[in-house]
């Protein structure tokens, strides 16, 4: 196992893998901005870094900087947490070029998985069911006619984009016509990257997902599924939950089956995510995150595993510590994400100093949270103040369970996502289980109107 | 962890650049451990096109075979191979000739490639830098070798057309980088063309807003956020680090109460094997010595304050 452990990210996943590491033995470094100063993050770890102001650019995606403080403070490890530079190949190749063992993937596979053509590619490849669409587009005849061939409605994507941008839909020939080249320089604007390809539409989808663990000996496991429906207008998840309710025994062991190949195919060490669409009882490959995510903690819920101590293992050289046979899941999990945004304001990001912070426990309730009374939240990150977990025998217990729990979470200061999480538990569509994505936006559109 | 020989080739534009750019991106599907010189050829198969250029890589991977050759189809789409007729031009295009032992017979994929000993233009680079192809090389006749010729390594870098339009592009997206990464010098070096942008440091010449703004209140001057500017203020400039890294005193070092030439270097932060220069700024009287010779400092950490 490592020594000392560099973690590059802040917030409440930074204090997440501070723990692990503390757990392991491993003493830690933190980082952080000018911005971040009196976080808890720096106030738990070890030793503390600052390493520039507070834009990110100058700050936790300084590559220089973070790099000089990992071999001042001779850290052998970095954790790169989610966000900020978990799926930068270059990040990876440079922590290793500079003797710093990366936690998490080879740095071939996040460029193999961050390129979205290679990856659709190579899962192909691997008889892994992928959206049906196009190769980049060369023109738009060859646009309206490969649409015409797929059927409408379809998908006009930037192969360079990702998390909700650069996509838009099109649903008749003209729409197309007009959409082509505005899509075309947006993102030649955004990305740098002027190429474009298309996606059969997929109506009204379920985002579901499938945990998978990986060792440098070959093993592979998954550690089930997530539900990730309730999505924001803008696709960022706000409630996760596992197992994923309303599917059936043969869809949930088909997309363990697929996630599995998936994996094998490339071989893949540490912790990773692969994300499908389910339409019907038809699973479509969309895109695997070569990195821990925020929702991992209702996987560990009913799996009884510390998937960070996992990563830690795996990118110290040691084997997974339990093979697929030992993994039983038990019960049902779901976490709510707590922002500092307003939800009626399409969930726009607030800034501002917490007065009050007062959060939730019990039995089966976890909160990871980096917030307390009198923390400024600086206006140059993400939102998240924390996410509240339930864990109860069934989903029905975890809904109740969490209900409570929310009515317990006090946080002023800044407007958050408290309410509209507690009025989601008291959903009938939602306690009845397998909403699609489009179940947020329509229930926010809903109470505008009733206002 | 497998090792796969990879054939590359271009007859499209300027195909040797093209080759080259092909090498350097197949590091996308693995750790390329070796890669041939450039071979000029004769298109083969349909005549009235341009040469070929054509070079080989022994690249060690992670993928299944059938992962890696959709790895390779999606790098050529990405280096802007379109869809032509078979033996048609092409921009670049990636084959895996052979695959640790494979053998491997499918619809889509064989391997080892069943042309590879009739084709002179992928052994020959094959043989250049795996022994195992050398004697199917030799074996090939005098006529099949005389369309193929090594570019001198020299040629092929006085073949390289500069645009300069990318290259200025690039240079604008080195200096942003610079910028962003608080660098004050960056260089790309590559065959016959470097790039490189400078940063004037900055560093530690600006006074700091905290300690001057302190100073005006206690002078009761309002509105006073510049210590340079009112010269009746006698306001310490702190000099601060913008680099985490180790301070080594410039010698000869300095000590409280030492009077200082203007913009004398103080002290250096040396990060990542850079030295980043403090300098004094203004000339003046050095007032305090915040850190020790040869300490680890952090970004924003005071170093010197200095009274004009």
């Amino acid at each position: 196992m490592f020594k000392k452990l560099l973690i590059a990210n802040r917030g409440e996943i930074a204090i997440r893998i501070n723990r692990a590491a503390h757990e392991l033995g491993v003493e830690t470094v933190a980082i952080f901005s000018e911005a971040d100063r009196a976080s808890l993050h720096v106030r738990n770890a070890d030793e503390s870094f600052c390493v520039g102001p507070g834009p990110v650019a100058r700050s936790y995606l300084n590559i220089p900087n973070i790099i000089s403080a990992a071999l001042i403070s001779r850290a052998d490890a970095i954790h790169p947490g989610y966000g900020f530079l978990a799926e930068s190949a270059r990040f990876a190749e440079i922590c290793n070029d500079h003797g710093l063992t990366f936690v998490g993937p080879r740095p071939e596979t996040i460029a193999q998985m961050g390129d979205k053509a290679t990856a659709k590619a190579i899962m192909a490849a691997a008889n892994v069911p992928t959206t049906p669409g196009t190769d980049i587009l060369g023109s738009l005849a060859e646009a309206l006619d490969r649409a015409s061939d797929l059927g409408y409605p379809i998908m006009l994507k930037a192969t360079a984009g990702g998390g909700g941008k650069g996509m838009r839909a099109v649903r008749t020939p003209e729409q197309l016509e007009a959409a082509y080249a505005t899509a075309q320089a947006e993102a030649e604007a955004n990305f740098k990257d002027g190429r474009l390809y298309m996606e059969k539409l997929i109506d009204r989808p379920r985002h579901l997902e499938v945990q998978v663990l990986g060792d440098s000996f070959g093993n592979v496991v998954h550690v089930g599924e997530r539900d990730c429906s309730v999505q924001k207008p803008s696709h960022q998840k706000l409630i996760e939950e596992a197992p994923a309710p309303a599917i059936g025994p043969a869809v949930r062991r088909r997309l363990h089956e697929v996630a599995l190949a998936a994996a094998r195919a490339v071989r893949y060490q540490s912790a990773g995510t692969l994300e499908f669409l389910l339409s019907g009882d038809d699973v479509y490959f969309m895109e695997m995150n070569t990195r821990i995510q925020v929702e991992h903690p209702v996987t560990e819920m009913i799996y009884g595993v510390d998937l960070i101590r996992e990563q830690l293992r795996v990118a110290a050289g040691d084997p997974l510590s339990f093979g697929q046979s030992e993994l039983r899941a038990s019960g049902h999990a779901i976490e709510c994400r707590i922002n500092a945004e307003d939800p009626m304001q399409n969930f726009a990001p607030a800034a501002g100093l917490l007065t009050d912070v007062a959060l939730p426990g019990g039995i089966g309730i976890r909160v990871d949270s980096h917030a307390f009374a009198g923390l400024s939240v600086p206006p140059f990150y993400d939102s998240l103040l924390a996410k509240v977990v339930a864990h109860a025998p069934s989903r029905s217990e975890a809904i109740d369970r969490m209900r409570a729990a929310l009515r317990d979470t006090h946080i002023a200061g800044v407007k958050t996502t408290v309410g509209i999480c507690a009025a989601i538990m008291d959903d009938p569509p939602f306690r009845e289980g397998g909403i699609g994505i489009d179940y947020l936006p329509g229930l926010v559109t809903g109470a505008a109107a009733a206002r | 962890m497998a090792l796969a020989r990879i054939g590359i080739g271009s007859n499209i534009g300027d195909a040797a650049r093209s080759v080259e750019r092909g090498l350097a991106e197949l590091r996308a599907v693995g750790v390329v451990v070796a890669r041939s010189g450039l071979y000029r050829s004769k298109a083969w198969g349909v005549r009235a096109q341009a040469d070929f250029v054509n070079a080989a890589a022994l690249v060690e991977t992670e993928l299944e075979p059938h992962a890696l050759l959709a790895a390779l189809k999606a790098l050529e789409r990405r280096l802007g191979r379109r869809p032509t007729y078979r033996w048609g031009p092409r921009v670049i295009d990636l084959d895996i000739l052979a695959y640790d032992e494979a053998r491997i017979d499918e619809a889509d994929l064989v391997l080892p490639h069943p042309r590879l000993r009739e084709r002179a233009f992928a052994l020959v680079p094959l043989a250049e830098i795996d022994p195992a192809f050398a004697a199917a090389r030799d074996a090939l006749g005098a006529r099949e070798l005389a369309g193929i010729q090594r570019i001198p390594d020299a040629a092929a870098r006085t073949a390289r057309v500069v645009d300069w339009d990318e290259t200025l592009e690039r240079a604008r997206a080195a200096a942003e980088f610079c910028a962003s990464a608080g660098l004050v010098r960056f260089r790309i070096d590559e065959d016959d063309l470097a790039i490189e942008v400078r940063r004037p440091s900055r560093a530690s010449r600006q006074p700091a807003p905290a300690p001057a703004s302190e100073a005006s209140r206690t002078n009761g001057t309002p509105n006073s956020t510049n210590g340079s500017t009112a010269p009746a203020e006698r306001a310490k400039v702190v000099l601060k680090a913008e680099f985490v890294g180790i301070v080594r005193f410039s010698r000869p070092s300095v000590t409280p109460g030492a009077q200082v030439a203007e913009n004398r270097e103080l002290a250096y932060v040396e990060s990542l094997g850079i030295r980043n220069p403090v300098r004094s700024g203004g000339k003046g009287r050095v007032a305090e010595v915040f850190v020790a010779d040869g300490q680890a400092v952090e970004y924003g950490q005071p170093l010197f304050s200095i009274e004009p």
